[in-house]
């Protein structure tokens, strides 16, 4: 049986997601009956969908005002 | 103005700094380069230097592109590439990253959860959380977030980010456990959690 630390390093550092078909049953297995591992993953999970949204902002007057100095450098004014 | 990037005489124009070819292409693209260098961390004013470089070496290096790959690949092909200049710059991957002894003290000799996680409400991820998250990737190593945005927000596998970063597995999975961890915890911290 796996431990709940070695699950925690195994998802946290993507090994999970290159396991073998073997190892990722046992992991599945655990994350089953695992109440604490199972919320970590999710919590995993849900950060990564989080950070795409939030990171995400940029103004469109950020983008006309580095779009001018950008053609500004590119041709020397 | 509407430019079709695959019509022949394109990369000439665009080698030659044809101001309304090079715009055309700024247009397209600065966005999606700003948001990128943004995502990873780089203030405004290094991402727009990021992306001047970019688009320069883009136009420098039309003669090879020969229309092979789509121009956006080819454009985030360099782009990726002056990231891993500047991470070559900036990386550290510490023996010990204080989030280790952290993580290690959640768990007791067994393994077995001795700080299990708290629940965190599922509402953080919805909009309202987007500052606190923007707080706490602001606090992770440079080296963290970048690995962490590459994979988790441009989806690239471990594979790619190897290739593109020129790092190996085994410091992916180390910076992705830290950042991962480090993230989870400030979170945590913040307070996120069900009644």
């Amino acid at each position: 049986m796996l431990s709940c630390a070695e699950v925690v390093r195994q998802i946290a550092s993507d090994e999970a997601v290159n396991a073998s078909f073997a190892e990722k049953l046992r992991l599945r297995i655990h994350l089953a009956i695992c109440k604490h591992c199972s919320e970590f993953a999710w919590q995993l999970r849900g950060m990564g969908k989080a950070v795409k949204d939030a990171s995400t902002a940029v103004s469109d007057l950020e983008v006309v005002q580095a779009r001018t100095r950008i053609m500004d450098g590119i041709f020397g004014r | 103005m509407d430019l079709n990037f695959s019509e022949p005489g394109f990369l000439e124009r665009l080698k030659s700094r044809e101001r309304n070819t090079v715009r055309a292409v700024v247009d397209a693209y600065l966005p999606q380069l700003l948001r990128a260098a943004r995502g990873m961390g780089f203030s405004l004013e290094a991402a727009e230097d990021l992306a001047q470089s970019t688009f320069l070496g883009l136009i420098e290096s039309a003669p090879n592109f020969e229309g092979r790959a789509h121009i956006r690949t080819y454009l985030f092909s360099i782009f990726y590439n002056k990231v891993k200049e500047h991470l070559r710059e900036v990386i550290k991957i510490e023996k010990n990253d204080p989030i280790d002894e952290v993580v290690e003290s959640r768990f007791d000799q067994r393994g077995r959860w001795r700080r299990p996680p708290a629940d965190i409400e599922r509402e953080i991820y919805g909009m309202e959380a987007g500052k606190s998250i923007r707080d706490c990737l602001g606090k992770l190593p440079d080296t963290q977030r970048i690995v962490f945005y590459l994979r988790e927000v441009e989806e690239m596998s471990t594979q790619e980010i190897c290739k593109k970063m020129d790092l190996s597995s085994t410091n992916i999975g180390v910076i992705l456990f830290r950042a991962r961890h480090h993230l989870r915890e400030c979170l945590e911290r913040k307070g996120f959690r069900k009644e």
